[in-house]
């Protein structure tokens, strides 16, 4: 009960500090500005403090709640913006991540508190189960980010093409910018989520059971990572283009949502993202 | 006490009248100390740009102060008053101080919004502070102009967006890049917008530039200017496939530059952008040539449509600075207000202060016989009642003059305590100064324009 109230509160905090960024965006607002990023540290430590619990219990109770991986993946989108708001020109990817964080973090809210038992698969190498997660985890959010990011890049371009310069395009990173950090955080998420898929490989080898490989949430992102590793080779062909991998970034991310909604349901083993 | 501002700038005085009113930086300090020596000017600074020359002072009476301000500027610059007077305008107390939030924000500048002028404020300030020539009050406006202005360009984008077609075109680039650095540009053509362009290109990174002509001869006539590097025009092909800026501005009458050179150009290019600034008149490249993925082709009509664009948002933006503007001339007000409440005080405490020795002596005469500690008891008794007495109405009229009204509530307390006289006195031996150095002007001369 006190674990749904204290997640309520964030999601809610998260939610005041978001407007609070959008009113010091649209009018520049430095008091506003300050006020957004004091709610958003606190809604960072509330995060810090509901995820180190969950750990917990996890170890001690051998139980976890499904919306902590949502949770986690939340933290990771509200650190990096913490990260890239001292660099300049960025207000905008801040705005946009901390929308996609809290996003997220709604999405977790949706599915309900229950802790259930972690499956008996996984007892006496639960350990790796979390390396497993938090590298995935940490894949995706490398992945959020960069997709963020292409979405910046095809407004901008769009503006640009179209030469209507506004305000709010004047506030973003330059094509070249978005472009480049999309790429980069794609090198660096797609390692991640090949790890990730290694330990899960030779857990579901070691413990024999390989039809496993077939399972729907195993191929999604078997799939995603395909998707990321052609976006990567496709900067080194001609005839692509910025607009064109941007698309292409969006589009990958897409699968990556559909994997957590669709192939998620559908998989008999793999329920906590 | 008065706040005045005299001067004249780019609006009532073309170059060839403000270029002899310019006071140089040397000379200043003594021109501050000469100023301040003048009959009725208690604290001065004077702002000197190449657009503006005016003198703020802070002085005892309105009438008198002008004549002497324009004698000043009369000897300093040796022109007879009746040459410049026309040109001249003079703001008294708030709108002398709206004038300099005004000016020190940009919104009085040639530019809407430029930047530069709040640090020539600053600096002229900072002289004559070092100088002696600024007291209390200027020391409080000043401060507020500098920091309302600040927050003009912080919390406002009034100073954003370039306002000139060169540097809106170099801003263009920085939408699409970033960093200049590491960036090649290519021209085709020569003009004067070019060579701004390329002026504020080289300042922010640009280091290889190369010059196409449709002579190698002439290629490098015109590189010799840029400081570039001449090119044949049969090396087209493999410029645009290498360089990531084009300026165009050739006086050719039809395209120099097709979308099929540049689609060939872009093959070669794989994801960098192409950024192409077409600045002739006819247009020097094909306007289709923007259709392609990765070119980001800008003719002179858009450069001037997004100066346009920048310069309407710079006036909108002014609204919000004329708003903080009001905010800090109220806060100047009230601060005013509460200045004028010390010495106002400190007559009254004063008049107690008589009464109560008076009171004292008087009883000493008719009570001779009492000891030193009776005496003391009653004195410090006495004492007290002024002290209480008095409290209330000081914390009172103290909170009054901060608020609206407040320059009536202090002229009804000064009355009610029958003060004139004191605050009159003190306000006389603060306003005295060394002899001044030309004869009081006749009545009927000193009207200020």
């Amino acid at each position: 009960m006190k674990e749904t109230v204290i997640y309520d509160l964030t999601l809610y905090l998260y939610g005041l500090s978001l407007l609070f960024q959008l009113a010091a965006f649209v009018r520049r607002n430095s008091a506003a500005n300050r006020m957004g990023t004091g709610l958003l540290l606190l809604v960072w430590l509330l995060q810090i403090g509901t995820l180190v619990v969950s750990v917990i219990k996890y170890r001690t109770e051998g139980t976890y709640a499904t919306p902590d991986t949502l949770l986690f993946l939340s933290w990771l989108l509200l650190t990096s913006s913490f990260a890239v708001s001292r660099l300049s020109n960025t207000h905008a990817f801040v705005l946009f991540v901390n929308t996609a964080g809290f996003c997220v973090l709604a999405a977790g809210l949706l599915q309900g508190q229950t802790r259930q038992p972690i499956l008996s698969h996984w007892i006496g190498t639960d350990e790796l189960l979390l390396v497993h997660i938090a590298l995935a985890v940490a894949g995706y959010a490398a992945f959020a980010l960069g997709a963020v990011l292409s979405g910046m890049y095809l407004f901008l371009h769009h503006h640009l093409k179209g030469k209507r310069l506004t305000q709010a395009t004047r506030r973003f990173p330059s094509l070249s910018e978005l472009e480049s950090g999309a790429k980069k955080l794609t090198i660096a998420g797609l390692p991640l989520i090949l790890a990730s898929a290694v330990i899960g490989s030779v857990w579901i080898a070691q413990s024999g059971q390989t039809d496993l490989f077939r399972d729907p949430k195993v191929i999604g992102s078997a799939a995603i990572a395909v998707l990321y590793a052609a976006y990567l080779l496709l900067y080194r062909k001609n005839g692509f283009n910025g607009s064109m991998l941007a698309k292409w970034n969006l589009a990958a991310f897409a699968v990556v949502v559909l994997n957590y909604l669709v192939a998620g349901g559908l998989s008999a083993f793999h329920r906590w993202m | 006490m008065h706040i005045v501002a005299i001067g004249l700038n780019y609006r009532t005085a073309p170059v060839e009248v403000r270029e002899k009113f310019v006071f140089a930086a040397d000379r200043l300090p003594k021109a501050l100390d000469e100023l301040k020596s003048r009959k009725s000017v208690l604290e001065c600074v004077v702002v000197s740009t190449c657009n503006r020359t005016e003198i703020y002072a802070v002085v005892d009476k309105l009438e008198r102060c002008g004549y002497y301000i324009r004698k000043f500027m009369e000897d300093e610059f040796g022109i007879s008053r009746e040459r410049f007077k026309d040109y001249l305008y003079t703001l008294e107390d708030q709108s002398a101080v709206n004038h300099l939030f005004r000016v020190t924000s940009g919104l009085d500048s040639m530019v809407l919004g430029e930047t530069q002028i709040l640090g020539q404020v600053r600096d002229a300030f900072l002289l004559a502070q070092k100088e002696g020539a600024t007291g209390t009050w200027f020391n409080q406006l000043f401060k507020q102009a500098v920091t309302v202005a600040k927050r003009a360009h912080s919390d406002t984008s009034i100073g954003e967006n370039s306002v000139s077609v060169s540097y809106a075109a170099v801003e263009l680039g920085k939408s699409i890049f970033g960093s200049y650095r590491g960036k090649k540009v290519a021209i085709i053509g020569a003009g004067k917008m070019s060579e701004l362009t390329v002026k504020h290109l080289r300042s922010g990174g640009v280091e290889e530039l190369y010059v196409l002509g449709r002579t190698y001869d002439r290629a490098a006539d015109l590189a010799s200017g840029f400081g570039g590097i001449p090119r044949e025009w049969n090396q087209l092909a493999a410029t645009l496939a290498e360089c990531d800026i084009v300026i165009s501005s050739t006086s050719a009458p039809g395209f120099v530059l097709t979308k099929e050179l540049l689609q060939q150009a872009l093959v070669h290019r794989r994801t960098r952008p192409l950024f192409l600034l077409d600045i002739a008149v006819p247009r020097d490249i094909e306007p289709a040539a923007g259709d392609l993925q990765n070119v980001y082709l800008y003719d002179i009509d858009d450069l001037h449509s997004i100066v346009d664009s920048n310069l309407a948002e710079r006036q909108r933006e002014s609204l919000k600075v004329e708003s903080m503007i009001a905010e800090e001339m109220e806060a100047f007000e009230g601060w005013k207000r509460t200045i004028g409440v010390a010495p106002v005080i400190q007559a009254l405490q004063i008049k107690a202060q008589t009464i109560h020795e008076e009171t004292m002596n008087n009883l000493l005469q008719k009570l001779p016989e009492l000891d030193e500690r009776e005496i003391r008891v009653i004195r410090k008794l006495t004492k007290s009642i002024t002290n209480q007495l008095l409290r209330d109405p000081i914390l009172r009229i103290k909170e009054m003059s901060a608020g609206r009204g407040g320059n009536e509530a202090l002229e009804y307390f000064t009355q009610i305590f029958a003060l004139e006289d004191l605050v009159e006195e003190e306000a006389q031996s603060t306003a005295e100064q060394p002899q001044a150095r030309e004869p009081e002007p006749k009545p009927g001369s000193l009207a200020l324009q």
